[in-house]
């Protein structure tokens, strides 16, 4: 390869040569831009093993083999560049992936964008996967996007959840997104990429080592808005899943389960460490996702009715007869409802009031 | 001559029937026997026509057998109106006056020879000029709603002798296509309602739309006296309506005398009491119009709508759905028109105080529940308007805080959304936006993005069905402000009528 490289072609080069999560190559990708960083461990600056890994895969043909893996599964390298990079990976600041390499009918952005984690033990019990069958089939219901990895218990059953109310899942994969792992999982992997995305950090034909399930749950964490933590052991990986939600700042829920149970003692100790909030419905896990979406910005009739309901409550007519034949009533109506939906007024039985 | 004929009509529902007279005067002992399925009433008629015969100066074949036969004969036939026909029909047979052709004849007949009003006039005026008959005898008191059919001879008679004199060729009538003018009817007037704001614009979206409304408040408020005004709203009948309408309330038999065509949308408003027979029609042998069908191309309001009984609630169903009311007995089937528009007006509870802050209501909670869960969830489910009323304050009552809008103004803009979405439905089957179907509402009349993703929002929990009321009753409010597709603005506007306050889910 000759001549300076692109953004895009510096950062496949990354990916391909460095550990996923290897945060000196962040640092360095940060401080340099991709191009420049590439460059520079070429000619022999920075961590030694970095510098030799580079050199190796700009010689040989490591690139191209990744390439066409990539296009038997018809996948893509999305880097943040592209309209399809989720903002919400910036909050891992030096630690944000270089590039992603994603398979998949869905768009990540799109789907992560109103999403949710769901995440627990692989020894999974009936019961926990119920509930995270029952989780994402209403994600999928309310329009919320499914995070999860592709093992098996928990991560099946959300996945299928989502699938059986037509909603989005991605599943991320701590080895290549041509790699189906475990291998019977493959027919799920498959049906997730009809409409979903499959993703991961590590390129094509990368293998399973266990080091990169723990780098991997930190993408799980920060690509979704809150995270579901349905049974976990003491010591389970969906823990780390969970550590690295509550570091970027996202809510986490926790499944409860029997206190005798020990593949939920995990996420009774995370509750009773106030690490998460407990769940005890599956409409409780949803509340966030309502938020209202609209501009709160207010227009001149708008004001006027907040104003006249600082004074107290008053129905729709004693607003009609205060504003005259000034104000349309269609337009005092509008308002109302849309003031309504911003929750900034609520009709009570004594009439609009401010919340 | 011993045999002859005379032609009369009996209504069953809103259809009339041409019911061929005969009578036969024969030899044998004497005396009078009707056949063909005559009722007490038209038995009976065997004494009143004897002596009105005989009080009229006429002779009665008194030394002969009669034999009168009402054909099609497995009909039932009920009521006075055959009196003349049946006397004119003797009259003939016995040669004091000359045959009748093509002419069809409606009375009840008193003792003394005076002809009585007979219910059906119209109809029967209708049933004559269909089948190709070119005159009519009809009480003198109701010449004028048999003139509302055009190309008929309308002959009024007073008594039986008028009718034999006419008959005789003699120049006595005086009555016969005399024209009247009909004094302009009366609609209450929207400028007497004071306040109420958010009751003035659901009339008016209900006018434009054609939306079923529903009223919620407490005991006078004024529910009924808004739900009176709806009609004036309402554009004016058609022809084609208005000669519809008419025949139905003369069907019903309540058609005032001297009444003209009726050209405001009716108004019909049955107490809680109200039976389903009375309610949708019905009857064994011949089938009495229902208060939904003289509601036909109006309005029907329920005052107290949860009062009235659950069965008699539930078969509004079939006429909200269809427009027209089937009854079937064993013996006939009848489908009568019953396309109207419903208002319905409800206390919250029994005792009518749970509003605002409910403070001095009475009733539990199981008794709140209970009352509204008769008006059940398929006919809650069609009403797209629901308005909780309050009580105006004394500042929106006070006469000098401006002159109000009244009837005709808002009904010249009714009019004008109703052009807008006649011009958009041009080349459907229906006219107004209450009648699009779900499926299509959403497939071919899409409104803007904001406003869909405004519906969207999951604050607003909106069901399916509730979203298709909502986008019916947004292009409505389009449509009155002039917009030629629903914004956001009209969708908040629709919301407002979604459910009041949340007091209309039942139970």
């Amino acid at each position: 390869m000759a001549g300076r490289l692109t953004d895009r072609q510096a950062r496949l080069v990354i990916s391909i040569s460095g550990e996923p999560g290897d945060e000196r190559v962040g640092q360095a990708v940060a401080e340099f831009g991709a191009p420049e960083a590439v460059e520079r461990w070429l000619s022999g600056i920075g961590a030694e093993a970095m510098c030799k890994s580079v050199e190796r895969v700009m010689n040989s043909r490591l690139i191209e083999q990744a390439v066409k893996s990539l296009n038997a599964v018809r996948g893509r390298f999305i880097t943040p560049s592209d309209e399809e990079w989720p903002d919400s990976l910036d909050d891992l600041d030096v630690a944000a992936p270089i590039g992603l390499w994603c398979a998949g009918g869905g768009l990540l952005a799109d789907i992560t964008h109103r999403s949710l984690a769901v995440v627990g033990a692989r020894s999974a019990t009936t019961y926990g996967q119920r509930i995270a069958h029952e989780i994402s089939v209403q994600a999928g219901q309310e329009n919320v996007g499914v995070v999860s990895g592709a093992a098996y218990g928990i991560d099946a059953a959300a996945h299928r959840g989502a699938l059986a109310s037509q909603g989005k899942t991605v599943a991320v994969l701590a080895c290549g997104v041509d790699v189906a792992y475990p291998v019977s999982h493959r027919g799920l992997l498959s049906n997730i990429t009809d409409s979903g995305v499959v993703v991961s950090e590590a390129p094509p034909g990368a293998k399973p080592h266990k080091h990169r399930f723990l780098i991997r749950n930190r993408l799980i964490a920060a690509l979704s808005q809150s995270t579901v933590v349905v049974e976990a052991a003491l010591r389970s990986g969906s823990l780390s899943t969970s550590n690295w939600a509550h570091v970027l700042n996202r809510q986490i829920w926790g499944i409860p389960g029997p206190i005798t149970s020990a593949t939920s003692a995990g996420v009774h100790a995370g509750i009773r460490d106030n690490m998460m909030k407990i769940a005890t419905n599956v409409d409780d896990i949803f509340q966030d996702f309502k938020s209202p979406a609209l501009p709160t910005q207010l227009g001149l009739l708008d004001g006027a009715i907040v104003a006249m309901l600082s004074e107290g409550p008053r129905s729709t007519n004693e607003l009609a007869t205060h504003f005259g034949t000034q104000v349309d009533f269609n337009d005092l109506q509008a308002a109302l409802s849309l003031l309504e939906i911003q929750k900034l007024v609520v009709l009570s039985n004594q009439g609009w009031k401010l919340i | 001559m011993t045999l002859a004929r005379a032609c009369g009509v009996i209504i069953n529902g809103v259809e009339g029937l041409v019911v061929d007279i005969e009578a036969y005067l024969s030899q044998g002992l004497p005396g009078m026997t009707i056949v063909g399925l005559p009722d007490t009433a038209v038995g009976e008629a065997r004494d009143r026509v004897r002596a009105a015969v005989q009080n009229s100066e006429l002779s009665w074949p008194s030394e002969r057998r009669i034999t009168v036969g009402l054909s099609p004969a497995s009909v039932h036939k009920r009521g006075a109106s055959l009196d003349l026909g049946i006397a004119l029909s003797i009259l003939s047979a016995h040669s004091q006056i000359p045959e009748m052709t093509k002419t069809i004849v409606m009375g009840e007949l008193a003792l003394d020879g005076k002809v009585r009003p007979v219910r059906g006039v119209l109809v029967a005026a209708l049933c004559a000029y269909r089948r190709g008959y070119d005159t009519l005898l009809v009480p003198n008191s109701q010449v004028n709603e048999a003139q509302l059919v055009p190309g008929l001879n309308v002959v009024g008679v007073e008594s039986l002798s008028d009718a034999v004199a006419f008959l005789r060729g003699e120049d006595r009538v005086a009555y016969s296509n005399v024209s009247v003018e009909h004094p302009e009817e009366l609609i209450p007037d929207l400028r007497d309602v004071r306040g109420q704001s958010n009751a003035r614009h659901a009339l008016e979206v209900a006018a434009a739309g054609g939306h079923h409304l529903a009223f919620l408040g407490s005991p006078g408020v004024g529910k009924t006296m808004l739900a009176q005004r709806l009609p004036g709203l309402l554009p004016k009948l058609t022809d084609d309506q208005a000669v519809e309408v008419t025949a139905i309330y003369s069907a019903a038999g309540a058609l005032g005398a001297g009444q003209g065509l009726i050209r405001t949308p009716p108004f019909q408003a049955p107490h809680h009491t109200t039976t389903k027979a009375a309610l949708i029609g019905g009857g064994s042998n011949a089938v009495r119009v229902g208060m939904v069908t003289m509601a036909n191309h109006g309005v029907l309001c329920l005052d107290e709508a949860a009062e009235f009984e659950r069965s008699v609630l539930d078969a509004l169903r079939q006429p909200l759905e269809s427009g027209v009311v089937t009854i079937a007995r064993s013996g006939f089937q009848t489908i009568m028109p019953a396309r109207f528009q419903l208002v319905l007006a409800s206390n919250p509870c029994p005792c009518g105080k749970f509003i605002g802050t409910g403070a001095q209501c009475s009733c539990s909670s199981q008794v709140r529940r209970r009352y509204f869960s008769r008006l059940s969830g398929p006919l809650l489910d069609r009403i797209d308007l629901r308005v909780t009323l309050e009580r105006p304050s004394l500042a929106e009552l006070d006469p000098s805080s401006g002159e109000l809008e009244g009837t005709q103004a808002v009904a010249d803009r009714v009019a004008q959304a109703r052009e807008r979405a006649a011009n958009r439905f041009r080349d459907e089957p229906w006219k107004i936006n209450s009648q699009v179907p779900g499926p299509m509402l959403r497939r071919k009349y899409p409104v803007s993005d904001k406003a869909r993703e405004l519906l969207a929002n999951d604050s607003l929990e909106i069901s399916a069905r509730g979203a298709d009321r909502i986008l019916r009753v947004a292009w409505t409010i389009a449509d009155l402000r002039g917009h030629d597709v629903p914004n956001e603005t009209d969708v908040a506007v629709a919301l407002r009528y979604r459910d009041g306050n949340g007091s209309w889910q039942a139970g």
